[in-house]
This record gives structure tokens, sequence and C-alpha cells, in this order.
């Protein structure tokens, strides 16, 4: 289940994540997010959530998704198993199903305290084939 | 002289600074050794020192302290002063963890009258004293005691008994930050606090029990109430979810802010607004909820502890002595004044990683202090020391009243696991005299000696810069991690 890389910052967690699409690198970063924190394999599709993020260009619009995905986890535990979205008008707004369950103690184990997204070095980028981005999460 | 690519000019050996360059408002100043600034320029934070001194209202010098390390926008070891009118205020400049920060308690005790019950004590404390990820603490929060405690801090805590007057008073502006509205703060925010007063958290938050290894200042040591031998306890915690909220919160407000304003700034994490404009000063009072939630929330680990160390050792609370040192953030911004140009001028001061330390005679200061000075601690990795100093004079002539916050890392949490993981490290520190209670392996790896500088460098610079002056070194005898 990895989908992503952790490359060397001092303080924090520097995040790399690639795919095919700009939806499969939205949907990779949101879920890799998760299992940054708990052991995603565990968590059950109990519930859907939907949700329409909005940003400014696309790294904007990245960085928001993130923090929502962040807010589930931390303000709403509610813990996500896989997400699926599609950008529309131009790259400005994210609309998008999680599938997910309410944190359960004893099931769920969290492994380590993210305490936000930040947007100092965030970067989505083509890729000959596919895109990347990387983002640094504060923990 | 070049460092990667920065141009670097030697003051003295304590200090170096970074010319003004491209658009940068004021040069850069770094509190540094030779030695230490080959470890510096191995990451990002002087870049980042130079793009601090790109915001507008900046005064004299973007300052990095000794423990400077990368941060994202401004270094974690960073001071900024700003015009109070033409300067911006940035959550950057102060952290996710708002009014992080550190509160030293005393005692009467000394190792022989701890040493047989240190595992009982530690075992106790750490489960009196909700840890780790995610951890819950046992104050539920009504809506007005929200509100309560939003505005008052740790004066809150203290009405409902848990603690003195005299813990107030030795309180940076008396566990209250004033300016304090709950009306600005999200729901998320709110969410996010609701269950947390209380709670240690993790990462480098930690409460640790040292003992008084060496006292540098007899006089200022006793005024403090601390003496060679002597057991004492640190508590090292923030504003938990809530404060992390807020900064995330208006970070997004001020991205907007910037972009309507067509401020340009090198990084968006410096994203900021004008003091003056109305997203800086509901910042400033979102800001203030926050610092207040971090008070509020050590006063209870405090209360915590003092009932743990009365439960174990069977003394009552006239009999331990534990009363509070100090308590000081290191992620915070104060309004303050300072001397700029030979005259005396109100400033608001970012410390991201940095702690106030303020000579004697200064209003700020508590009058049990007030002629002494600020007590300033510094805490250090788990295995190694911490230090308490005294805030002095030059630390208002060279870097507006701030001194040093703690070690500072030197390695990724990242690398330190996987470099690492076959260290005992709880054997290790055991055979040291120093025993360890955390709820994970990970983090054990991850706050790791290695991973830090030596406290002890970092204290040197400053003491010799006469940032604040050293008055006593404390050694872990056991440590509680998140």
């Amino acid at each position: 289940m990895t989908q992503y890389k952790v490359l060397p910052h001092t303080a924090d967690l520097r995040i790399l994540v690639e795919g095919a699409s700009l939806e499969e690198l939205f949907d990779r970063a949101g879920e890799s997010l998760v299992s940054i924190v708990v052991d995603r394999r565990r968590i059950r599709k109990g519930r859907k959530k939907e949700a329409l993020i909005e940003g400014e260009g696309i790294e904007d619009l990245f960085f928001n998704f993130l923090r929502w995905v962040h807010f589930q986890i931390f303000g709403e535990g509610f813990l996500i198993r896989s997400i699926s979205g599609r950008l529309e008008r131009g790259e400005r707004i994210y609309r998008l199903k999680a599938w997910g369950e309410s944190f359960h103690e004893g099931r769920h184990v969290l492994k380590s305290e993210v305490k936000a997204v930040t947007y100092h070095d965030l970067r989505v980028e083509k890729r000959k084939e596919g895109y990347a981005a990387t983002f640094i999460l504060d923990v | 002289m070049k460092f990667e690519g920065i141009e670097l000019v030697k003051v003295n050996d304590y200090m170096w600074e970074i010319p003004k360059a491209g658009k940068m408002i004021v040069p850069g100043v770094v509190f540094s050794t030779r030695k230490m600034l080959q470890d510096i320029v191995k990451d990002d934070s002087l870049r980042q020192v130079m793009n601090v001194a790109h915001l507008p209202g900046i005064e004299k010098y973007s300052i990095a302290m000794p423990d400077i390390h990368r941060g994202y926008g401004f270094p974690i070891g960073g001071v900024a002063a700003m015009d109070m009118d033409r300067g911006v205020i940035s959550p950057g400049g102060v952290g996710y963890d708002i009014n992080c920060g550190c509160r030293l308690l005393r005692s009467n005790l000394e190792l022989e009258d701890v040493e047989q019950q240190l595992d009982r004590l530690g075992a106790a404390l750490f489960t009196n004293i909700p840890s780790g990820v995610g951890s819950t603490g046992k104050i539920r929060l009504g809506r007005t005691e929200e509100r309560d405690v939003l505005s008052q801090g740790a004066r809150w805590v203290v009405k409902q008994g848990f603690g003195s007057e005299e813990d107030l008073e030795r309180t940076e502006d008396g566990g209250t930050f004033q300016g304090a509205d709950p009306d600005v703060v999200s729901d998320k925010a709110r969410k996010r606090g609701r269950d947390q007063l209380g709670t240690l958290g993790s990462g480098n938050h930690f409460l640790e029990i040292d003992l008084v290894e060496e006292i540098y200042n007899p006089d200022v040591a006793d005024a403090f109430g601390l003496r060679g031998g002597q057991v004492v306890v640190q508590v090292h915690s923030g504003s938990r979810g809530f404060g992390y909220q807020v900064c995330d919160d208006f970070l997004g407000e001020m991205v907007k802010y910037m972009r309507e304003k067509g401020l340009d700034l090198p990084d968006r994490q410096l994203a900021c607004a004008h003091i003056q404009s109305p997203e800086g000063k509901r910042y400033l009072k979102a800001l203030a909820c926050a610092a207040n939630y971090a008070w509020a929330n050590r006063q209870v680990l405090s209360h915590f502890t003092r009932e743990t160390f009365q439960q174990i050792l069977q003394t009552g609370p006239a009999g331990l002595g534990m009363d509070l040192v100090y308590d000081c953030g290191h992620n915070i911004v104060k309004i303050e004044e300072h001397e700029v140009g030979g005259k005396e001028k109100k400033l608001l001061v970012h410390r991201k990683g940095s702690t106030r330390s303020l000579p004697a005679g200064r209003p700020e200061l508590p009058p049990v202090y007030r002629d002494v000075g600020q007590p300033v601690l510094i805490p250090g990795d788990m295995g190694r020391s911490s230090y308490v100093l005294v805030g002095s004079e030059n630390a208002l002539n060279l870097s507006f009243g701030s001194t040093c916050h703690g070690a500072g890392r030197t390695m990724s949490r990242a690398s330190a696991k996987k470099q690492f993981r076959k260290r005992d490290i709880r054997g290790e520190l055991l055979k040291r005299g120093i025993r360890v209670f955390a709820a994970g392996r990970a983090t054990l790896l991850e706050e790791i000696s290695e991973a830090y500088k030596d406290v002890s460098e970092v204290v040197e610079v400053v003491h010799r810069l006469g940032i604040a002056e050293k008055v006593a070194k404390l050694k872990p005898l056991l440590v509680v991690k998140g």
C-alpha cells in the first residue's frame, strides 16, 4: 500500500507522491497522508463523505485538498481508506468522494501526530510521464 | 566568506551578518560559532533568514539563533521585529504550535528522596498525564468553560483550584495573553481543542524529572529557588490541536490577503497581513486565544504532576515545595518597546523557536524577578542536559530581548528512525541513569540525542554574546515522552 516516499527534511516530513493523472496524484496524496498517521489497511469503508474543495490554481487546490484530509483525521476523527475525485472548472475545484470510518480506539493505532500540512515548498509538477507532488508535513 | 552560495560577514566570533541582497529590506544576522555554521549551512535555514528579511516593516535585521534549523517559511530559531504601523504579522513567524513553551517546577527534594521511587513515579506520571498521538484529556470543556480558557488562560485553571496565585505571578504575562477574542476562532479549532486540555502531545514534547547538576550563578539561582542536587520538573508542551488549527486557518486567510494586496514574498508560507489590517488584528486576537490555551494546558499538566508526586511520595504540598520557577513560551509574538535608531519604539516581535530574554528592570517582569532578570528555560534533548539562564542586557542591544530556545535538530526524524533502528535507546539511557517512559519506540528513535545539536554549545554562544547568561544546568533522571 506504499504510495509515497519520505524525502529528507530536518524538522519535518517531506513527502513525494506520483500519479499518472492529476486526479490520481490528488487521491494518492490524500491516502498517503492517512497512511502516515494510521495503518490504512485496518480502515473499513463504512461511510462515504463527499466534498468540494476550491483553490486558486493547482498548487493552492492541492494544498486545500490536503488540509481537508488532515482535518478529517485530526478534527473529525474520520479515517479515510480511499478517495476518488475529479477536477472541475479548469483546475479550481476538486469534487471528491471519500470512503472510511470513524476512529475506533483498539482497531486503529495512530502512529504519528501531524500538526498540519504546510504550504512551504509545496510543488505539483508535470513530469515526462504523469505528475509528481512534494509537500511538507509539520510533525 | 561564502557558505553554500550565501555570503556571511564575520562581526565577531559569535555573530555573522548576511548582507542585504535582492529585495531584502534589512540584513540578516546569525548568532553562531564558525564550527556550528558548518551544520547550519547544510539545510536551507539561512536562505529562510534572508526570506524573512523581505517582510514589510521589519526593523534592523532578520535574526537567527544558534539553534536555528530549517522550518517552513520562517526558520526555527528566528526572530523578526516589526514596525507597528508599516509592519506585518505572520502566522508562519509564530509556528503551528502557538505559545509552545517550557515551565520549570522546583522542589524540596534531592536524589535520595526519589531514587527508589523513580520507576513508580514514571509509571504514574505516564498514566496520569495523557501523552502521545491523538491523546485526549480528562477535562471536558463546555462551551462557556472553553471561552474562559481562551480568554483567561492559566488564570481560569487556577480559579478551578488547579494551582495558586503564585503560579500565575511566575508565568509570563501572568498566564493570560491580553486581547483574546474567542469569537474570531473557527469551529474547526474549537473542535480540535475541546478534549486536549491537559495533554502533553507527541514529538519533542516531554515531561522530565531533572537534577540540578551545576550552578553557574549562585545569587541568581538562589533568587530562582534553585540549588545544586535539587530535583526539579520540566514540562514542554503547547496549544495542541487548537493552536495548530488557528495557525492553519489564518495562513489560508493571509494567502488570500497577500494575493489581494499584491504582496510578493519569496515563500508562500511567509503569508502575512499588515498588523493594522482587519486580518492582522483578527489573527492577533486568535493567537491570544491559542497562547491562553497553551498556558492553561501547562498549568493543568503541572497540577497533575504535583498530584502524582504527592501520591507516590506520600508527602504534602508544603513538604514537596513544588513551586513554579517560571513558564515562558518560545513560539509567539509580543508587542514590546525596544530601542531602534536611538529611540524607544513599540514593536511586534515574532519569536519562532526563540525565548524572550529580559534583563532586570523591565516592566514586563513579575515583581519577584524584576531585580534579577527573567528566568529563561532552555530544554535540551532527552539524553544530555537542559539549562536555566537569566535574561541579560545585551539581549536588548542585539536581539530585541530574545535568545535561543533549545538544542535544534540536525537530523530529520525519518533519517534518525532509519539510522538508529537497531539501537536499544531505552537500555542505553538507563545505563546512564535516565529512565524513559514513551508510548512508542518510533518517538525514541526520532528524539535520540544524535539527532540534535549539543545544547551546551548553543547555550555557550548565547552566554558569550550576553543575550542570556547561564544560571544552572539540569541533568535528566526521568523522561516522559508522547
